[in-house]
């Protein structure tokens, strides 16, 4: 049965700006894949054009039928996480395996308070 | 309502499923292939033509196309600087998503890197002398059937007159989830 699936050291979702993301990706292919890519990524979401950008990314080829990978990231003093009327900004770690694709994904929030930057109550 | 929980934003729309009439995927790529993989989605404003053009993307690209992709808006009318820096080979189809903002010298350019691409796709708002691969329309059933979907699950806390929407924007679907995702967006 196929799986994939990115887990963070101590179920940790939020980090500060700077610090380490440390966690791990596991994964049972149903047929043996060409890649297996992990990112550190943080994208738009809201209205209009989307926007995002790949802040860092191992990329394991020939990764086998199945596995366990040990993956760690330095984080960027920015963007923070924050969310107003228009516009959210997401920050993820994305596991891709290929081919066939199979796509993983675990929300963080990076901010200096923990919590993602409420902005909705800007005019 | 923040804009990642509002159900009319940019990415709810992009999973949006492309509502066929009268063909489907492969019968319009079977099509496409008949006319030796040049052909036009054509359609007014906000009618789904980059919805289609991305499915269909996405399904050559599958079956083995090397698709070379670039799209038109406001904000860039002109082809990029290296999109055709290379010619095209047999084995590329050259897909544009707006065709009718390209400047007469790009379209010039285009026409004759088509000559040795594999094929040529491309989405406009009128024929012209590509063939029509497919028309693009809407209606109020599907604007209906499209919110249906967004909305699936949620409870609808406001009820706009979706009619007297359509009527406004003319049919223009954007501009319908445009003024949709404002009116969430107080909530």
């Amino acid at each position: 049965m196929k799986s994939l699936r990115v887990e963070l050291n101590e179920g940790r979702t939020t980090y500060r700006p700077g610090g380490e993301l440390k966690g791990r990706v596991v994964w049972t292919a149903a047929e043996i894949p060409e890649t297996l890519q992990v990112s550190l990524l943080w994208f738009t979401k809201g209205r209009g054009t989307e926007d995002a950008e790949i802040v860092d990314q191992v990329v394991l080829h020939a990764p086998g039928l199945s596995g366990d990978r040990a993956f760690s990231f330095r984080l960027p003093l920015s963007p923070y996480s924050f969310s107003g009327r228009l516009i959210s900004l997401l920050w993820v770690v994305e596991a891709v395996l290929r081919e066939p694709e199979e796509i993983a994904r675990q929300e963080i929030i990076l901010s200096p308070s923990g919590e993602e930057i409420d902005l909705t109550g800007m005019p | 309502m923040r804009a990642k929980d509002n159900p009319f934003c940019t990415e709810c729309l992009n999973g949006l499923d492309f509502r066929f009439f009268g063909a489907d995927t492969h019968s319009l790529l079977d099509e496409l292939e008949r006319r030796g993989m040049r052909g036009a989605i054509v359609g007014p404003h906000g009618s789904g033509k980059t919805t289609l053009m991305e499915r269909l993307r996405n399904t050559l690209t599958k079956r083995g196309w090397n698709v070379r992709f670039c799209r038109m808006d406001d904000r860039s009318r002109s082809l990029p600087a290296n999109f055709l820096i290379r010619r095209p080979g047999p084995g590329e189809l050259l897909c544009i998503d707006g065709i009718d903002l390209l400047p007469a010298w790009d379209r010039v350019r285009l026409r004759r890197a088509s000559r040795t691409a594999g094929g040529l796709l491309v989405t406009a708002h009128r024929g012209g002398s590509l063939p029509t691969l497919y028309r693009c329309g809407t209606s109020k059933t599907l604007l209906r059937d499209l919110i249906g979907e967004l909305l699936s699950g949620q409870r609808s806390v406001i009820s706009p007159d979706l009619d007297t929407l359509y009527d406004r924007y003319g049919g223009n679907l954007r501009e319908v989830f445009l003024h949709l995702y404002d009116l969430w967006g107080r909530t």
